[in-house]
């Protein structure tokens, strides 16, 4: 078990809503999420979302988002991270990450050889985060989107989106990236530092309604993605995720709570054709 | 009890660029012209309430008797009233669908220019006749082809009582036949259109897209 800080705890929810798009199509929800509390303070939180040209996305997303958080807590656990309070280097951080990412996708050949599935067939991104009170650790493969917040008001992307030259192009899990230039060029790892607030992990469905993700440079007259979370997203949603606390809500009811929240809680959600996740996490403040 | 309140931004929407090429010429008088009319504004309606398909298909329409008119330039649904359209003259038919295609590349160099995203643009020519006898059917079909093959955009002929079956299905790529409309069922068409751009609107690069049947309104014996 870990050691419990008693510090200040997060409150966090988490979900995954079937789009329009795939319930048109008679396609399964092909997003999933995984979120492990290692105890008040530390957390991990993992995204994937399944290609929507892969027929068993939904299968191959729930694998390596299951696998990832569970290969990540072993690494917290085996160099003791949490135990000590203290964090690895940037280095020492994208070493254990990529190995991390390598020993799933092994796992992932595995389990398509063992069901007979064509590894192509079971595409999805990743985007997985180590959260502490006072850093986040992100690797990811592919799409998505990440937040955080230091201070009131002010939010900043965790991560860099991998885009194509076509719309909605993007790297999975399954491509051919396993090369030392692959690797260096597809595996994005990060380390924030700071006293963390909140954080935020998204699919691609959730970011039209969360992040400004294109829109007009007035100076270079063109439209262009800022990758930049939209504070008036995620403040009043932090206020809500707050009153969840303060009233005492089980981990399910403020999930069902999410669930509804992404399914038609704005415009854009309830018109979004792709499925939505978000992870949403709130340190609770002492 | 509403615990979230966050508000959404203001994101641009990929664009989806759909050019009607409309016969007006005379033999499109009476019923045609007037079914055409009626399925235009339900097209118009059906768009309206998509809220997906609103934000994401601009609308060109182009019409050709004696003379080219380009009736409405790229826009998207909110930002026009559909025009009733009247008809008169021959039918220029081959100089207005190579309008159309000049003026979707126009449109796509635009996009790029402003870094917009966009899905492979449509063109959709209806028409109850043959083109004049001075129209190169042979030149535009060829071109018509390759950009199809190279997935310029994609084309679809729809041929209207008398249309020169022949002639149409010649001009029309080999991935998509003419498709003959059943009586002046223009509404079932618009209705069919709608829905395959909204199905369009909605997919995601690598997606297999599977369109609603045509059988409501096509003639697909003669």
């Amino acid at each position: 078990m870990f050691k419990d800080n008693n510090s200040p705890t997060w409150v966090v929810a988490y979900a995954s809503v079937i789009g329009n798009g795939h319930l048109l199509m008679n396609l399964p929800c092909q997003d999933s999420n995984v979120h492990k509390k290692l105890n008040n303070t530390w957390g991990v939180a993992v995204v994937a979302d399944g290609a929507g040209s892969a027929a068993k996305s939904d299968i191959g997303s729930d694998f390596v988002s299951r696998n990832i958080a569970h290969c990540l807590e072993e690494v917290i656990k085996r160099n003791g991270w949490q135990d000590l309070d203290h964090l690895p280097t940037e280095s020492e951080w994208r070493t254990e990450a990529i190995k991390v990412m390598q020993i799933v996708r092994q796992r992932l050949d595995q389990f398509s050889a063992a069901k007979e599935y064509k590894i192509s067939d079971l595409a999805c991104t990743l985007l997985a985060i180590l959260y502490t009170p006072f850093c986040i650790l992100t690797v990811h493969i592919g799409d998505g989107r990440a937040a955080y917040s230091v201070e009131p008001g002010k939010w900043e992307a965790l991560i860099e989106p991998f885009r194509g030259n076509e719309v909605n192009q993007t790297v999975f899990i399954t491509s051919n990236i396993w090369t030392p230039e692959g690797v260096d060029c597809y595996i994005k790892t990060g380390f924030v530092k700071g006293d963390i607030r909140a954080f935020a992990l998204l699919s691609d469905g959730c970011e039209n309604g969360s992040f400004e993700v294109n829109v007009w440079d007035e100076e270079k007259q063109k439209y262009h993605d800022p990758n930049r979370p939209y504070v008036k997203f995620f403040e009043p949603n932090l206020k809500g995720m707050l009153q969840l606390n303060k009233e005492n809500k089980t981990q399910d009811e403020i999930n069902e709570i999410w669930t509804g929240f992404l399914k038609d809680g704005s415009k854009q959600f309830q018109h979004e054709t792709d499925d939505k996740t978000m992870i949403f996490g709130v340190l609770v403040p002492e | 009890m509403s615990y979230f309140h966050g508000e959404t931004p203001d994101n641009y929407e990929q664009k989806c660029l759909c050019t009607l090429v409309l016969d007006t010429s005379g033999s499109m008088s009476g019923s045609a012209i007037r079914e055409l009319n009626r399925g235009l504004q339900e097209f118009y309606t059906a768009i309206e309430e998509d809220l997906i398909a609103a934000n994401r298909l601009e609308v060109s329409i182009i019409t050709f008797g004696s003379e080219i008119k380009t009736i409405l330039d790229p826009s998207l649904i909110d930002n026009f009233d559909m025009p009733t359209l009247t008809v008169s003259g021959t039918t220029r038919l081959v100089d207005a669908v190579r309008d159309a295609i000049k003026k979707t590349e126009e449109r796509k160099q635009w996009y790029k220019e402003t870094g917009q995203p966009y899905y492979r643009p449509i063109i959709v020519l209806i028409t109850d006749g043959e083109p004049d006898q001075d129209q190169d059917v042979d030149g535009l079909s060829d071109d018509i082809q390759n950009a199809v093959d190279t997935k310029k955009f994609t084309f679809w002929g729809l041929g209207v009582k008398g249309f020169n079956h022949r002639i149409l299905n010649h001009i029309c790529p080999n991935s998509a036949p003419v498709i003959p409309l059943a009586g002046y069922k223009f509404s079932e068409f618009f209705k069919w259109l709608s829905n395959s751009i909204g199905i369009i609107t909605q997919s995601k690069e690598g997606d297999s897209i599977e369109l609603p049947p045509v059988s409501d309104w096509a003639q697909m014996k003669f």
